[in-house]
């Protein structure tokens, strides 16, 4: 077990170096200089005076060492938790941005993530074995898996929003509400919530439900079923094995599926205007702030990393087999 | 056992949850759950804030939108539509010599920590531009001595005064307290950083810390006393308060204006003029086109680089253009088509006539063509090449996402086919596109740099400024087409230096400078943008209106509400 | 986009069981396979959605009376019979059907190329680490987890605006680049069981190379299961790409569906109920990726006797 998470630790270190790398370099890459487009906005007339201020900017941002100078700050800063100023919202922290909309971002997705995965593997077993809710739940998997999150969330918009008023077209809470923790200001928030929840909720729920059922299909096919049942015993334990066995390839579809689900956020801010990491890492790219991009970015990693080592926990406590060392082909 | 149990948690939480999400719903029946800031006496608006809210720094970036002209205020206004001047926080100003302009500040004003508003605070603020990072530092190098006797404050110039500048500074630089601002503004960068949280001002407003969100809105709290509403020079503002939203996107804008979630809404809406023919929305206009203009969009081209250095192929590329098209069917309708002068209706007097149908261009493909066949060009497989031989291929960009600008931009594009010039588009996003045209790294772009203000000197200022700067940051804020012409410019800086009683000079320099414009299309203009701005009257009423007296600016711009954007708040009465 | 990929075929990779039962069964005769496959509801139903669509993506752009971007139709008007606007005009006058098109064999595009290269690369780490074994494995595996772990999605988005033109070419091969991980995953494990089969010791004896091994003994055992993997990896790429093209990282000088859809909320097409420019995109990706992974089903149904339908 102790090689296990050894061998785990090693890989997310790994990819954490790996990523913060290119997580730094990337943005380096990118066109343009970020205090040009400051000093844009400034707008000084006097152009000895626009130099002066050029460099004390590169200074400030540290754009005037060499890359390997500023490779090498960029760790040393992530350790004291300062990810940078924000450029296009200067003066702004790029800590701060990140403090305001994470919460937002989280909050749609840790709910939906989990509900989708715990309804969506309920219903796809429940399907599994009765054939009248199978051709229901069937085609409707389908089709909510194969849609794009946007789409989704553009049809929710334009039904429930636009045409029927039933839920707001947009933004976090109520333009009005004060904000604190009143019962008023939570029903804002929860209220403004539903409709981008519903729609990342509803496209993983179709994904995990026929996953669900094919693997509970599967299992029920295989032999030790066949055996189990050859020896008499009942169809709701030989069930009972077959879902615990399924559960496990779910489990680790769920690590594989949070980059996808991720985009899916991202996205389903944007037409809702939910003001959460996805709608903030899309106006950086457009504008080019090179340090948000860079801190949104690492967060992300960092949440993907956490993510998947709590999975690797889970599936140990599920797995027994991984528990005692046994399981076959190296435990990757 | 277990089962039921965690059964039962799901189901409760489940429940839980559906109640709280729909006992807000039903209290609001769509719109919003109540407690906070009641909705009556609220004024919502939306349409200035682009990301996030950085602070309350009055000089630089994305400070809270509405800050100068709710918060601070300026020593003179501006009306647009009438060309007159506002006496605001100054009774009078005025040029008293040649080298002389006194101001007048108004008695009874106060700040909002109840201090009075005197001269020395005046000469603070314009001495604010000492530091090299203020916008009017280049006025302030020509200030010889402020005496300051009570509220009569004299400015003493050093060399002929930059009167048009000076002018427009004077109903632009927004007065900040110097109790508040003097220990903190300590050098040129704390200038750009300053930003309080909680700034003194004279104006009506004062910012509502409890409901300050940067992602989300600034709330504005009216004062219990006004000066102006004191003294009668303007109604009191009814909204109790005035909360800005910070834009996501502009079709959610739209949404929330239609729902009643925001009464004003500053945004480019696609399809707005649907919208009015429907009566779902309100703007200033009832018809084409619709809004008042804000500023030109003109086709600006790199003048340093061939063929564009050739006037000839820049007057045929003019002819070659139906700006006409851009204006009904990029931009719906909703702006109106430029004369070839490119100056802004506000700014109708200073047109000359006879000049535009002497020197004007005209839309047509064929003399278009035979303009580039009569001066060396060839026609080769349906484009012209360069007189050299060389093929000739121009890039054309907008920011990314500007849609009714890439719809103009592809518009030119096939234009320019029909007339053999090749064009190809470039895509961009803002800052790239931005940094691009200020280094000089373009052939054509459409741009709108240049505001609507009090004289038309900005303008001739931003087409003919010189030097042209080739390195580093290059052009930051004027001359993007890198066009050298003396002459003109001599014709800017004299403009800025005739006392504006001088009339007749005044119009002379005008005539010629629209005429070097005309004549040698440094740029040319194709519509007027227009002060976007659709309203609804679900909780406010009276809103400005070509029909009515209401005739002011409808919207919370930077530097709009200080022309007459706070007399359309003034002038606005509950449902 | 699906949110739990290879449904059926993560199934094979993670589970032990199923090395017991030795995975897929070298393909049974043709005439048996074909007599299944034509039976089996799920297949017929994928293959002939999508092959309509295919027709539709080829077919389509001939019929179109405008090119995608040319304006010059009435503004917002609704689909009509009149001048071959049938699907109507966007808010600038463009006709959505020339769009449409265009759009659809885009996306037959960036899926082939996307989903072929991923399915490339996954093939050759997967066969590799799953052939070699030892040491080439551990790293390969490394390499495998690593890229697995990192949010692609976001990397994507990075990395699409660093470009400043973008076109369907490189739109593909960033995300066939990014996609195969799972793929390889899957594979190394397929591949790991058939090693240890006879007939590989056999072929090995007799000196031939491990790529001639991999590729005449081993792939072919699997090239059903390839075959799926394949199909998945094609709707896998079409959903990314919609997703990038909506937030604005599309490629430039064309129209894609993604692009549409974008177009039409940024166009407040949603306020102004021009449902016929953002319904048709959606619908049509649901089409094709939907039909894809039924024909996927289907075909496992096929191919795998045991889940033949009871």
């Amino acid at each position: 077990m102790l090689r296990y998470f050894l061998r785990k630790l090693f890989v997310y270190g790994l990819t954490f170096v790996l990523a913060v790398t290119i997580d730094w370099s990337i943005p380096h890459l990118m066109p343009g200089n970020p205090v040009l487009t400051l000093m844009g906005r400034i707008q000084i007339q006097d152009p000895k005076v626009a130099q002066q201020l050029y460099a004390h900017y590169m200074r400030a941002f540290n754009l005037d060492l060499p890359l390997w100078k500023q490779y090498w700050y960029f760790w040393v800063s992530l350790f004291h938790g300062d990810l940078g100023t924000s450029i296009l919202q200067f003066p702004s922290s790029v800590t701060s941005i990140i403090v305001h909309a994470a919460p937002y971002t989280l909050g749609l997705l840790i709910p939906a993530i989990l509900l989708s995965w715990y309804a969506g593997n309920k219903v796809g077993a429940l399907a599994a074995r009765r054939k009248v809710l199978d051709n229901t739940v069937l085609p409707l998997g389908y089709a909510l898996t194969a849609t794009p999150y946007m789409w989704l969330a553009i049809i929710l918009s334009w039904t429930l929003a636009v045409i029927w008023h039933v839920f707001p077209v947009g933004y976090g809470y109520d333009p009005t509400a004060t904000r604190g923790f009143t019962w008023a200001f939570i029903g804002s928030l929860a209220y403004h919530w539903f409709l981008p929840f519903m729609s990342l909720f509803l496209v993983s729920f179709g994904g995990w439900a026929i996953g669900m059922r094919n693997m509970i299909i599967y299992e029920l096919e295989s032999d030790y079923a066949h055996y189990l049942g050859a020896l008499g015993a009942p169809q709701r334990l030989i069930r009972k094995y077959a879902f615990r066995n399924a559960m496990l390839p779910q489990i680790t579809g769920l690590a594989l599926s949070l980059g996808t689900i991720l985009g899916g956020a991202l996205v389903t801010e944007i037409v809702f205007s939910y003001p959460g990491l996805g709608y903030q890492i899309y106006r950086a790219i457009t504008n080019e702030d090179y340090f948000v991009i860079q801190g949104i970015f690492l967060f992300i990693i960092i949440g993907v990393l956490v993510a998947n080592f709590l999975i690797d926990i889970a599936y140990l406590i599920v797995d027994p087999r991984t528990r005692t060392g046994m399981m076959a082909g190296g435990g990757s | 056992m277990k089962r039921i149990w965690t059964r039962t948690a799901a189901g409760l939480a489940l429940a839980a949850l559906a109640m709280i999400v729909f006992s807000s719903a039903a209290s609001g029946s769509g719109r919003a759950p109540a407690a906070g800031y009641p909705r009556d006496a609220t004024l919502i608006t939306s349409g200035t804030q682009w990301g996030n809210i950085a602070g309350t720094n009055p000089y630089v970036g994305n400070y809270a939108a509405g800050m100068v002209g709710l918060v601070n205020e300026t020593l003179l206004r501006y009306d647009p539509i009438k060309d007159v001047y506002i006496n605001w926080l100054a009774k009078s100003a005025k040029w008293t010599g040649p080298k002389q302009y006194t101001l007048v500040v108004r008695s009874g004003i106060k700040w909002a920590d109840g201090k009075a508003f005197t001269g020395n605070d005046v000469k603070y603020n314009v001495g604010l531009g000492h530091f090299n990072t203020a916008f009017w530092n280049n006025l302030w190098q020509n200030v010889r001595t402020i005496p300051v006797k009570g509220n009569t404050v004299v400015f003493n110039f050093k060399g002929t005064p930059n009167y048009v500048q000076w002018q427009n500074l004077m109903w632009n630089l927004p007065m900040i307290s110097p109790t508040q601002a003097r220990p903190l503004i300590t050098s040129s960068a704390k200038l750009t950083t300053y930003s309080p949280a909680n700034p003194v001002g004279t104006g009506p407003y004062k910012i509502d810390t409890t409901g300050w969100d940067p992602t989300t809105r600034v709330v504005f709290v009216r004062k219990s006393t006004w000066w102006a509403a004191a003294q009668h020079l303007s109604p009191s503002p009814k909204p109790k308060y005035i909360i800005d939203l910070v834009n996501t996107s502009n079709t959610n804008s739209l949404n929330a204006v239609l729902a009643g979630v925001e009464d004003l809404n500053n945004n480019f809406l696609p399809g707005v003029n649907t919208l009015v023919k429907q009566g779902k929305v309100q703007t200033y206009y009832k018809s084409s086109p619709y809004m008042l203009s804000a500023n030109t969009a003109w086709l600006e081209p790199n003048t340093r680089v061939k063929p564009l250095n050739d006037l000839y192929f820049r007057k045929a590329l003019a002819e070659a253009l139906n700006p006409k098209q851009y204006a009904s069917v990029a931009e719906s309708g909703l702006v109106r088509t430029a004369n070839s002068t490119g100056l802004l209706p506000t700014w109708n007097k200073y047109v000359n006539r006879t000049a535009v149908t002497k020197y004007g261009f005209k839309y047509s493909t064929s003399a278009a063509k035979a303009l580039l066949k009569a001066h060396g060009y060839k026609l080769v497989g349906g484009y012209f090449t360069n007189k050299d031989g060389s093929a000739i291929n121009l890039d054309i960009s907008v920011p990314q996402g500007w849609s009714d600008w890439e719809a103009a931009r592809d518009m030119i594009i096939a234009n320019a086919k029909a007339a053999g010039i090749r064009i190809t588009a470039k895509v961009k996003d803002y800052n790239t596109w931005q940094s691009d045209r200020n280094t000089g790294k373009f052939d054509l772009v459409i741009d709108n740099a240049y505001q609507i203000s009090d004289n038309p000197w900005t303008y001739w200022n931003g087409i003919f400024h010189m030097p042209v700067i080739t390195k580093g940051t290059g052009q930051t804020f004027a001359n993007f087409e890198r066009y050298n012409n003396t002459t003109a410019w001599k014709l800017v800086q004299r403009l800025d230096k005739t006392p504006p009683s001088q009339k007749t000079t005044i119009m002379s320099i005008n005539k010629q400078l629209q005429t070097i414009l005309m004549q040698r299309l440094p740029m040319i203009p194709l519509w007027y943008n227009g002060v976007w701005a659709q309203f609804t009257s679900q909780h406010w009423k009276n809103w400005p209106s070509s029909t009515t007296s209401r005739k002011y600016m409808p919207a919370m711009w930077r530097g709009y509400l200080q022309m007459t954007g706070i007399d359309m708040i003034t002038h606005l009465a509950p449902r | 986009m699906s949110s739990a990929p290879p449904t059926a075929l993560a199934a094979p990779a993670d589970t032990p069981q199923l090395k017991a039962l030795g995975g897929p069964k070298p393909m049974s005769s043709l005439r048996e396979a074909v007599h299944f496959a034509l039976g089996n509801r799920k297949l017929v139903f994928g293959i002939s959605v999508t092959v309509a669509m295919l027709l539709f993506a080829i077919v389509g752009p001939l019929l179109a009376s405008h090119a995608p971007l040319a304006y010059g139709g009435d503004l917002a008007a609704a689909p009509t019979t009149h001048d071959g606007y049938w699907f109507g005009t966007t808010l600038q006058g463009q006709d959505v059907f020339s769009q449409f098109v265009n759009g659809l064999r885009l996306a037959f595009i960036v899926g082939a190329l996307g989903g072929g290269i991923a399915a490339g690369i996954g093939m050759l780490v997967g066969f590799t680490a799953g052939y070699r074994g030892g040491v080439v494995d551990e790293v390969l595996n490394m390499l495998t987890n690593v890229v697995l772990v990192i949010p692609t999605f976001a990397l994507l988005l990075v990395i699409a605006s660093y470009l400043r033109v973008r076109g369907i070419m490189t739109e593909s091969v960033f995300i066939g680049f990014t996609s195969w991980p799972w793929a390889a995953r899957a594979l190394r494990a397929q591949t790991f069981s058939l090693v240890s089969r006879d007939f590989v010791d056999l072929a090995r004896l007799s000196g031939r190379s491990s790529w001639k091994i991999i590729f005449r003994e081993i792939a072919p055992n699997m090239s059903s299961y390839l075959f799926m993997m394949f199909i998945l990896l094609f709707g896998g790429a079409i959903l990314i790409a919609a997703t990038l093209d909506f937030i604005g990282l599309g490629p430039s000088n064309t129209i894609s569906l993604g692009m549409m859809m974008q177009l039409s909320v940024q166009n407040a097409a949603l306020q102004l109920h021009l449902w016929w420019w953002f319904l048709p995109p959606g619908l049509a990706i649901m089409a094709i990726v939907g039909s894809l992974y039924v024909m996927n089903v289907g075909l496992d149904e096929v191919f795998n006797p045991k889940l033949r339908e009871m």
